[in-house]
């Protein structure tokens, strides 16, 4: 019927976050528009939509606007109940995803940009502290699953799987443009063993960027001294 | 019941946050009061990660971070909700509840600096509170409609706290006539029972905090 359970994704190829919600869409297997916005000239209904932040992803759900990647994630959970739970029930378990989501945003995510945006000193620096945080979420998952990875393939994958899907799947280019191996499988083998088996799904390769495009999307932006941002 | 207890300072805007909710809620709790100069083994064994206060201990079992916490707390004693019912409205919630975590930084921000990054902070928190006034309430008597929710303590924290640390700073950002929405709210917020009963004195706070401020600049 037109118009019930209309959704529409604003995204954009290489963001990470917008990957967070075309996974999510596809492990529900809900169907969608997907819009491509160019960041340098955001349409007119992306700015109506989120007024706030102007950003992507935006996902719109019968007209009516949701922003921000994670929030949507549980927008996504909550709405359409149907298929696998990207979270679980109970509200222990939900509050230890909600905390590392938390993590990964705003401790992982923050040192990483600190990491592209410095040079020197700084950028030594950076380096130290990304490898902290690190650190810290491998021991994290290591708890949180103690019994390692469990199988993971299109039909089970929840919350913590996209995030890190969204975040590390595409190592390999990162490594490339920056020369540096974050993803480690000497200091971080759950982290690397997870996105290694993360990535062989095919759910995942069709929606994480080529990595060819994505090297030189990368390197333009490093050339140029551009800074992602949604 | 599984014991409940709460890891704080009476100093700390997210305390209180934790505090409002389990008192809307109705649910007893035992307050551990920490000496963040030098904090408790178990807080240390509890939060691990940013060795910060709050931390709430449910039967043993802590969860940290004031917005995890009060949604935990949310969805483990549903009487009295705090978050609206339908997920659209929800998702929205919580859009404020992280808008009010990313951006309130600003006010801590403000609190502990001087000079020109006094002045950028000040700039900053003045954007957040022009965004909230502007996009964030609209006419409702609360942000969660017509009774408080989780996104009035998330922002009924950082604004009785921007109003004390303004003074210490000698900053006015918050007037009434530049955010009479906000102005509004925050009275009706402070009218709300349990949290007139369960706000830190203003005077005693402003006392109590610009000592802190003083510390934070001799030791820098």
């Amino acid at each position: 019927m037109e118009g019930e359970n209309e959704v529409k994704l604003h995204g954009m190829w290489a963001s990470t976050y917008s990957k967070r919600v075309e996974l999510a869409l596809k492990v529900k297997g809900i169907p969608y528009e997907y819009i491509e916005e160019d960041l340098r000239n955001k349409s007119p209904l992306l700015l109506q939509y989120n007024p706030v932040y102007k950003k992507v992803p935006v996902l719109v759900h019968n007209g009516k606007p949701i922003a921000e990647s994670y929030i949507i994630l549980e927008y996504i959970d909550e709405t359409w109940q149907n298929g696998p739970r990207l979270l679980p029930q109970d509200p222990y378990q939900r509050a230890q995803i909600r905390f590392w989501a938390s993590f990964i945003q705003q401790q992982l995510f923050g040192s990483f940009y600190k990491l592209i945006s410095s040079n020197g000193e700084e950028q030594e620096k950076a380096v130290e502290e990304v490898f902290e945080k690190m650190n810290v979420l491998e021991k994290g998952m290591k708890e949180l699953l103690p019994e390692g990875v469990p199988e993971v393939d299109g039909n089970n994958s929840g919350v913590l799987d996209i995030l890190v899907t969204a975040t590390f799947g595409p190592y390999k280019a990162h490594e490339e443009v920056f020369g540096l191996k974050v993803l480690d499988p000497e200091k971080y083998p759950l982290l690397f063993s997870w996105v290694q088996k993360l990535n062989e799904i095919p759910l995942v390769k069709g929606v994480l960027p080529p990595h060819d495009k994505l090297v030189a999307l990368l390197q333009f932006m490093k050339q140029n001294g551009l800074k992602p941002s949604s | 019941m599984a014991e409940v207890k709460l890891h704080g300072t009476l100093l700390s805007p997210f305390v209180y946050r934790v505090i409002w909710a389990l008192k809307l809620k109705g649910v007893p709790y035992e307050f551990v009061a920490e000496d963040l100069s030098n904090k408790s083994a178990l807080l240390l064994k509890h939060n691990p990660v940013h060795k910060k206060i709050p931390v709430l201990v449910h039967g043993g079992k802590p969860v940290c971070e004031s917005m995890v916490i009060l949604e935990y707390i949310e969805e483990t004693w549903p009487q009295n909700p705090l978050m609206p019912n339908n997920p659209h409205d929800r998702a929205l919630a919580r859009f404020w509840i992280k808008f009010a975590e990313d951006k309130g930084v600003a006010v801590w921000k403000m609190f502990r600096s001087t000079g020109q990054e006094l002045q950028n902070t000040m700039k900053e928190a003045l954007e957040m509170l022009q965004t909230v006034e502007e996009h964030g309430l609209g006419e409702k008597k609360f942000f969660n409609g017509d009774n408080i929710g989780l996104v009035d303590l998330a922002f009924g924290s950082i604004v009785y706290w921007l109003q004390v640390i303004e003074d210490i700073v000698g900053a006015k950002l918050f007037e009434s006539h530049k955010f009479p929405r906000l102005h509004a709210w925050i009275e009706t917020f402070k009218q709300v029972p349990v949290i007139e009963e369960n706000l830190p004195n203003r005077d005693e706070l402003l006392v109590a905090l610009k000592l802190r401020r003083e510390q934070l600049m001799a030791s820098a």
